[in-house]
């Protein structure tokens, strides 16, 4: 094949061009020659023709001469002997009428050319003959024969121009003899009338031709016959019709002579012999027609012309027939050829290596492939027939004998074996052959085709291995796996699915997936859901053992697809959680019993809380009433009963009513914080500067005479229950500034920052401090790191914030130095972060 | 104590005998206790004011200007009683100061919402309870004015 794609072979219209001319050329020679032949036999039968038609008129106008001439002689004798009849009659004295009469008659009929032979005297009268009435005094005197024989003795025979008789009152030709008295003296004229029709019945004779003419003039040309004679003939006879051939012929005193021309009265073309009538001054012409004398001609002519055009026409379609034989045979070559280079093509530019063996196996073709394949080339082959069997790798030449076999018997097959190529390398060869068989059926020998196989054997080997590889995976694994066709149908098993059914892979393979569960439905959802969504996960299924045992399983499958992305499965893993099942129905269990206890505890813990709430109630209550009592009644004793009692029973007084008093802040402390324990919350957003400045301004209020600096700094976002962190910040500000009423300046700063889940805030003050090995005592109730009476307080303060802070879920601590402030850290946690259920 | 039943200007329901007499002490500093009912409990104080009981016959429709009513109270509590006397057409008009020692949220916003006229902590300190307990009378029965039947 071509660089471009299509076979391309020489043009045949090219190589026939020269053959096409040669061809052409050919043809119009021999037609050329033998119209020259025609033509040159056409043009020597024309001018015999013309030759014959001219002698043939000259013949029949020198006859018709010679007979006109020998009437003419015959009527000049009879005149001559009339005249002399006459002569002697007048010599021996007079005429007899009678008897001159009848010797003329008897001379007329003698003559069949005249119808009367008559006598005038030398006056002109019409004296003797046949039906002559001498009385009828008959002129002839004005008759031209009359005035010349009367006025030249000497005339002879004078023959002049037809006239219309006088007394025949028919045509004729006069011929007369001038009758000489004794005296010589001119004595009349004896005159025969020649018919007219006689001498037409003798031109008649001459067979001139249907279209012929024959005629007889004198030497002026009037005409004196005609034949045939025209219509008009009276119109015609007499006149002149003059022909200047004819005229050049008497003028030059000729006897004969021939010419062409057109007939003046018909106009019909016709070759005319003249002659002159021997002795007389008279001319036959014999006329004959071209149109007729040449028919015969034309008619060959034609015949010929039919010939040659028949010529023509057989060497054309010869010619065109040969081309056509020729063509075909160029063509069939030109095919042949381009077979020949298909068979090229096909065969030498094979990448396999193909051959075709003989009958008796030996190599009719090799293709040039094979040194690629095997590094010995065809013509190696060719000379070697044991080659091919020698390069076979010996442990592969069994299968080669077996193969032999099977295409004798199947016509076709095929093999894989190895060859040992030239350089030693040992490649895999997949060898198939086919029979093949000629037209008529006989075989043919082999048709062999070799493929380098090598790679993809090798391909397939390192396939085989990756799925044995992955096979193996596959059954190693504890969990039993599973393929399942979009029908639902399983396609694979590992041999875990095989113990957890009971079943044999081979009784698996092809059954619907969904019947090896106790929840048949279940399962198809399942595998649906995978192929509607790609994957599902922890599907939880029971598996049914052909023994009925259940093993509750928990799928993990996906989808798998093929190159082009369409599905073909689900691959699906069964992971066993029996154990699982049962740890989780004893976290059930133990999670009932855990509710009950809980239920109970919180029932215990209700009905401790209702006492508590009881119990404070009481406390606020019933605690107080005493005391008020005890306050009371001390005072009314100090009050109304003074004078019974000393200075020292009245400080004794002042002190049991200064310790009552004292008594109900510590209880309405107490309650305070236990309320605080036990207020339900209500979280929200916290503005904790501006919570600071005003709680600081209410405090620093009921201390005018103190130089309070409170230094605020950003804070984090503050998020909790507003009243609480009231608190809160109140009692950490009232101590703060408790703390530092020794300074004359109180510096009270106030910071915090985000510290990872939760905010972080301090209180620091330049106050009194604390030692540090107390500052696990600051946040208890009641306890005192100061001495007694130093600064006012319940000992409440700070557990409260512990107790407010701790509500929150954040932490709270303290940093301090005897005599060098305190620091109070608290966290909350960050509003993203918040448990807001509330401790 | 019953001989001016029919005019009583104050009915102090106390169960405390300390407590009640503090207060009548207290009033009494500023003469205030001329017509001054002092009953132990909630029972005894709905049968005075309805004329129940004990108090069967009294003129019901001289009521007192002001109750001081304790809310721990035997028998009936001063909230049952609070409830009573503001739920009858008869007493609903008497002005009611709660006058107790607790200071529990629960009870204050129980007795504003039944609609107590006021409500007053009993301070332990004898000075600042004289202080208080004679305000309140000064208020209550010389400023207050009550509609008039």
């Amino acid at each position: 094949m071509s660089s471009n794609g299509t076979l391309r072979f020489p043009d045949s219209a090219t190589s026939s061009a020269p053959f096409v001319r040669w061809m052409v050329a050919g043809v119009a020679l021999i037609n050329l020659f033998v119209f020259g032949v025609m033509a040159f036999s056409l043009y020597q039968s024309f001018g015999e023709s013309e030759e014959r038609a001219e002698l043939t008129a000259q013949n029949l106008s020198q006859l018709l001469a010679r007979d006109i001439g020998g009437d003419i002689d015959r009527i000049d004798l009879a005149l001559l002997a009339a005249a002399d009849e006459i002569e002697r009659q007048l010599a021996d004295g007079g005429i007899d009428q009678r008897a001159l009469n009848a010797f003329l008659s008897r001379q007329q009929q003698r003559l069949p050319a005249i119808f009367s032979l008559r006598a005038s005297d030398s006056n002109g009268i019409v004296r003797y003959g046949f039906g002559v009435d001498p009385e009828a005094r008959v002129m002839n005197v004005d008759r031209e024969y009359f005035r010349r024989q009367r006025d030249n003795p000497g005339a002879g025979l004078v023959i002049t121009k037809p006239v219309i008789t006088r007394i025949d009152k028919r045509w004729a030709i006069p011929m007369s003899r001038p009758i000489h008295l004794a005296n010589g003296s001119f004595g009349g004229v004896v005159y025969a009338n020649v018919s007219l029709d006689h001498l037409i019945n003798t031109l008649a004779t001459v067979d001139a031709g249907q279209h012929g003419s024959v005629s007889l003039r004198d030497e002026e040309q009037t005409v004196f016959a005609v034949y045939p004679a025209p219509a008009d003939i009276d119109k015609v006879i007499a006149g002149k019709l003059v022909v200047p051939e004819l005229q050049e012929l008497i003028r030059t005193g000729r006897d004969a002579g021939t010419y062409v021309t057109a007939h003046t009265v018909d106009g019909v073309e016709r070759k005319f012999a003249a002659r002159r009538v021997p002795d007389y001054p008279l001319y036959v012409v014999v006329g004959r027609a071209t149109q007729e004398y040449m028919a015969h001609w034309h008619d060959q002519a034609l015949k010929t012309a039919m010939l040659a055009v028949l010529f023509c026409l057989t060497t054309l379609i010869s010619s065109w027939l040969i081309y056509r034989g020729w063509k075909r045979q160029a063509v069939a070559a030109h095919e042949l050829a381009r077979e020949e280079e298909k068979f090229h093509t096909v065969a030498d530019y094979t990448y396999d290596w193909e051959y075709w063996e003989g009958p008796a196996q030996e190599i009719l073709y090799m293709s040039p492939s094979c040194e690629r394949v095997t590094g010995y080339s065809p013509a190696e082959f060719l000379a070697e027939p044991d080659l091919l069997s020698r390069i076979i790798h010996p442990d592969d030449l069994h299968l080669m004998t077996a193969h032999r076999h099977d295409v004798a018997d199947e016509n076709e097959a095929a093999v894989d074996f190895r060859i040992v190529r030239r350089d030693g390398e040992i490649r895999w060869i997949a060898h198939g052959c086919q029979s093949v068989y000629g037209r008529d059926g006989q075989f043919m020998g082999r048709r062999v085709n070799n493929r380098d196989v090598t790679e993809r054997r090798q391909a397939e080997s390192e396939v085989r291995l990756a799925y044995a590889y992955n096979r193996s995976l596959i059954e190693a694994s504890l969990d039993p796996l599973v393929t399942i066709g979009p029908d639902g149908k399983i396609t694979d098993v590992n041999s875990a699915t095989e113990e957890v059914t009971g079943c044999a892979r081979t009784e698996l393979i092809g059954m619907e997936f969904s019947d090896y569960f106790s929840d048949p439905a279940r399962a198809r959802a399942g595998y649906l859901q995978v192929f509607r969504e790609g994957t599902v996960h922890d599907y939880e299924l029971e598996i049914r053992h052909r023994d009925g045992h259940l093993t509750p399983v928990r799928y993990n499958a996906s989808i798998y697809s093929d190159d082009a992305g369409k599905v073909i499965g689900i691959f699906a893993a069964a992971r066993d959680i029996s154990e699982r099942k049962q740890a989780e129905a004893a976290v059930q269990r133990l999670n009932a019993e855990l509710e009950q206890r809980v239920a109970q505890r919180t029932a215990e813990l209700e009905a401790a809380n209702k006492e508590l709430e009881e119990f404070s109630y009481s406390i606020s209550h019933d605690l107080r009433t005493p005391l008020r009592a005890i306050a009371g009644f001390a005072r009314i004793i100090v009050d109304e009963h003074a004078t019974s009692l000393d200075s020292e029973g009245r400080r004794l007084l002042d002190v049991v009513g200064t310790n009552t008093v004292r008594m109900g802040q510590l209880i309405d402390e107490l309650l305070e914080f236990l309320r605080i324990g036990r207020r339900q919350m209500a979280f929200g957003p916290v503005d904790a500067v501006q919570l600071v400045r005003e709680l600081f301004a209410e405090l620093q209020a009921s201390v005018p005479d103190r130089k309070l600096a409170l230094d605020v700094q950003n804070l984090p976002p503050l998020w909790g229950d507003r009243s609480m962190i009231r608190r809160l910040l109140q009692n950490l500000l009232s101590n703060a500034i408790k703390f530092t009423r020794p300074r004359a300046q109180a510096v009270i700063e106030i910071g915090g920052s985000r510290d990872g889940d939760e905010n972080h805030y301090f209180i620091k003050d330049n106050g009194v401090g604390f030692d540090m090995k107390y500052a696990n005592k600051l946040f208890k109730v009641f306890e005192h790191v100061h001495p007694a009476g130093q600064f006012e307080g319940s000992g409440t303060g700070l557990a409260m914030v512990r107790r407010i802070v701790g509500r929150h879920g954040g932490r709270v601590w303290a940093e301090g130095q005897v005599d060098a402030g305190a620091t109070i850290h608290f966290t909350l946690p960050a509003k993203e972060h918040h448990d807001d259920t509330g401790k | 104590m019953t001989q001016a039943n029919d005019a009583v200007e104050i009915l102090l329901v106390e169960d405390t005998p300390t407590d009640a007499e503090l207060t009548i002490r207290a009033l009494k500093k500023h003469s205030l206790v001329n017509s001054l009912v002092w009953v132990k409990d909630g029972a005894e104080a709905l049968d005075f004011l309805f004329g129940a009981g004990a108090y069967a016959g009294r003129n019901c429709a001289h009521l007192p200007k002001v109750v001081l009513l304790d809310l721990r109270l035997p028998r009936l509590s001063g909230i049952e009683v609070l409830r009573r006397i503001k739920n009858d057409e008869r007493t609903s008009t008497i002005p009611v100061v709660v006058l107790t020692s607790s200071k529990e949220d629960v009870d204050i916003e129980e007795c504003y919402r039944l609609g107590v006229n006021s409500y007053i902590t009993k301070p332990v300190s004898f000075d600042e309870f004289v202080k208080v307990v004679s305000e309140l009378g000064l208020y209550w029965l010389l400023l207050n004015k009550i509609p008039s039947k």
